[in-house]
């Protein structure tokens, strides 16, 4: 009952002084503004992007760098990706429920109808497992078979987007399309699947959509397609033909595998390293023994997709909430000692010094809710500037409810931090004190 | 009903102490209308401070109905401010945002009584006091009699044992001083204990028995206010008794 009490006196008492109570939602909104722009692009970056499966998906590392020094000369770091004799070793184990290679290509596209000009569309080569691996949903049609892997055919999922293109939107499985002046029949439509990252495939460009094409693995030997994204070698090695690319130490490809449980795990690691110490029989391999399955989480810190930059805007962030915060401890002390008179009436007629803390801090917290709500506004403005100065950053860019929430719920819980000293000490001396200011 | 031992307050700074009160020791009973007088800085706001709970004596003890409230924890001071003691204040002491019904509810806000409840006791309250049709105004559009009318409704509201007056006709005429008398004087005889501060002579008198104060000390004469004056001549021949 008390508490409806104090809400009527926190509305009155903010409405009474208009001038002083724009002030510190306008601080409280400021510093939440700054914030949860900041931090709802961090969250969005850093959060799990496929959580019901992120700890049983592995990317797979293996040390083939130079036996004299570690890879970018850190001891603690590993070849980004594989060579593709490693890749092609490994695939096959039958360990890991499932697993596939990839790795990005790109294709110009030739539509039958003359309407529709040419366009490059970005292509993810995998195999066959990659969208039951990574929950890809489809809307026409579904993955090629175990064969076509195989036999490197010329198959390919489209994208939605890319459908919409070319085929309004319509059915368009078994149908044909011309990629790089090569006729490959459509077997699926992807659906709308756009995670915040391209968290598969860190090592190029994570920001981008998702690919429009999709297609075997095997492709890329079969038609001795140039692979996208980065390419190195420790070796110095002639490569002159595509069977020298295929033959060298050159790593591009990258293999995951999905290990449901422990058991799983221990027995691909087992099996993992045993490849290993045979290669290196063979005279591979020659680094000390280091082969690691990274799940989902360990992959995206391992790639630092939140640098340090990052890190340091955010703590700048909720440094400038901690100034508004401070503003705001000074505004309210100001405001609540200006009313410390009526604050002595009121402990003359009963209040308890808990129950005017607790009045003042209602009306802390009504600040902070107005302060809130206004921070959200301050928010959406923000996250528009970031998709204007940094389009990559387009898809972090945004609130969802659980931020909304989170941005109200910090500026009430900031204002209450904020508000809790000028609450208490408005009632810190007996209430006779007080009547002798009035 | 209320009864002070020993009482003493100190107020420190850094370079002076100073003794508001000395030792006081006071018995008052139920029923009973006190005046306390003395001259300025003699220690009776002080002392009315402390006999309402406002603030709390540096030593000594100090009984109402039988409870020693002196070292109590603050919110059962609060409680028993709330629940036995009313106050009436010579700057009325009314809350300026809030108009008289409002002002009269606030005790009674923290009393926990429901809207019912409250409403009820308001209206008896202005009723008595006659400001029942000034209920929606701010206290800064009534007179200062009006005012002081609105603050005693709001102690008397909450029903209390003890009516602690401080100047309560400080502010006014003396038209509206004695119309404020007369009601104190009415209430007293409803069975409220009343302790009424004050340095007018003729206040004084009205009440059964006064209470002096000098340099904080009590002296207790049994006798009205302005018969004591005179009693007093010389002033140095005058006994101070603790009662």
């Amino acid at each position: 009952m008390l508490l409806r009490y104090y809400l009527l006196l926190a509305s009155q008492s903010l409405r009474q002084a208009p001038g002083i109570t724009a002030l510190v939602v306008v601080a409280m909104a400021l510093g939440i503004g700054v914030s949860m722009t900041i931090f709802s692009t961090w969250h969005l970056m850093s959060a799990d992007p496929i959580p019901e499966k992120s700890k049983q998906l592995f990317r797979v590392y293996i040390d083939s760098w130079n036996p004299e020094s570690p890879f970018e000369g850190d001891p603690n770091k590993l070849p980004y990706d594989l060579t593709f004799r490693d890749t092609n070793a490994i695939l096959g184990s039958g360990i890991p429920l499932r697993e596939v290679a990839m790795n990005k290509s790109g294709f110009v596209v030739r539509p039958e109808s003359a309407e529709i000009k040419a366009m490059y569309a970005d292509a993810l080569l995998t195999g066959r497992d990659f969208f039951a691996m990574f929950n890809v949903p489809f809307i026409y049609g579904g993955t090629w078979s175990k064969q076509d892997d195989k036999q490197a055919s010329p198959v390919v999922v489209i994208s939605q987007s890319l459908n919409d293109k070319l085929f309004a939107g319509a059915n368009s499985v078994g149908k044909t399309l011309s990629l790089d002046n090569r006729s490959y029949t459509i077997v699926g439509v992807r659906g709308h699947w756009n995670p915040s990252l391209r968290f598969y495939d860190l090592e190029n460009d994570f920001m981008k959509e998702s690919d429009d094409i999709y297609g075997p693995f095997s492709l890329f030997a079969a038609y001795e397609l140039k692979p996208n994204g980065n390419t190195r070698s420790w070796k110095r090695e002639e490569i002159n033909t595509y069977s020298d690319l295929l033959a060298s130490e050159v790593i591009w490809p990258s293999v995951w595998v999905e290990l449901v449980n422990k058991q799983q795990k221990q027995a691909y690691q087992q099996w993992l390293d045993a490849y290993v110490v045979e290669q290196k029989k063979l005279g591979r391999l020659q680094r000390p023994l280091n082969n690691q399955l990274k799940n989902v989480a360990e992959y995206m810190e391992y790639k630092e997709v939140i640098d340090n930059d990052t890190r340091v805007m955010l703590l700048i962030g909720f440094l400038f909430l901690l100034v508004c915060m401070v503003n705001t401890t000074g505004l309210l002390l100001a405001r609540f000692l200006g009313k410390s008179p009526v604050v002595g009436i009121r402990r003359a007629l009963g209040a308890s010094r808990g129950q005017v803390i607790l009045q003042h801090l209602v009306e802390v917290a009504l600040v902070g809710a107005l302060g809130g709500l206004l921070g959200l506004a301050m928010t959406l403005l923000g996250l528009e500037l970031i998709k204007l100065l940094w389009p990559e950053l387009q898809s972090f860019a945004r609130l969802n409810p659980g931020l909304i929430l989170m941005a109200l719920g910090l500026s009430v819980t900031a204002a209450l931090i904020a508000g809790f000293y000028p609450a208490w000490r408005v009632c810190r001396q007996a209430p006779a004190f007080y009547l002798k200011l009035k | 009903m209320l009864k002070m031992q020993n009482l003493r307050s100190v107020y420190r700074s850094d370079l002076v102490e100073t003794h508001a009160l000395r030792d006081v020791n006071l018995e008052v009973e139920a029923g009973e209308f006190i005046a306390v007088t003395g001259p300025s800085g003699s220690g009776k706001t002080t002392f009315l401070n402390i006999a309402g709970l406002l603030d709390t004596a540096t030593s000594g003890d100090y009984f109402l109905e039988g409870q020693n409230v002196s070292q109590l924890k603050d919110n059962v001071r609060s409680k028993i401010r709330n629940e036995k003691i009313g106050f009436i204040f010579q700057s009325f002491n009314l809350i300026p945002e809030l108009n008289i019904y409002e002002n009269i509810e606030v005790p009674l806000r923290y009393r926990g009584f429901n809207g019912r409840q409250r409403r009820q006791r308001i209206v008896q309250a202005m009723e008595l006091v006659g400001i029942a049709s000034r209920s929606k105004h701010l206290p800064a559009q009534l007179s200062g009699g009006q005012q002081q009318r609105a603050a005693i409704a709001r102690a008397l509201s909450g029903e209390p044992r003890f009516l602690l007056a401080d100047e309560p006709t400080g502010n006014l005429d003396s038209l509206m001083a004695r119309q404020v008398m007369e009601l104190l004087e009415t209430i007293n005889q409803q069975g409220t204990t009343v302790i009424m501060v004050t340095h007018d002579p003729e206040l004084a008198r009205r009440a059964k028995r006064n209470v002096q104060l000098l340099d904080g000390e009590v002296s207790d004469m049994q006798q009205p206010y302005a018969a004591s004056l005179r009693a007093a001549q010389p002033p140095q021949t005058q006994q101070r008794t603790s009662v």
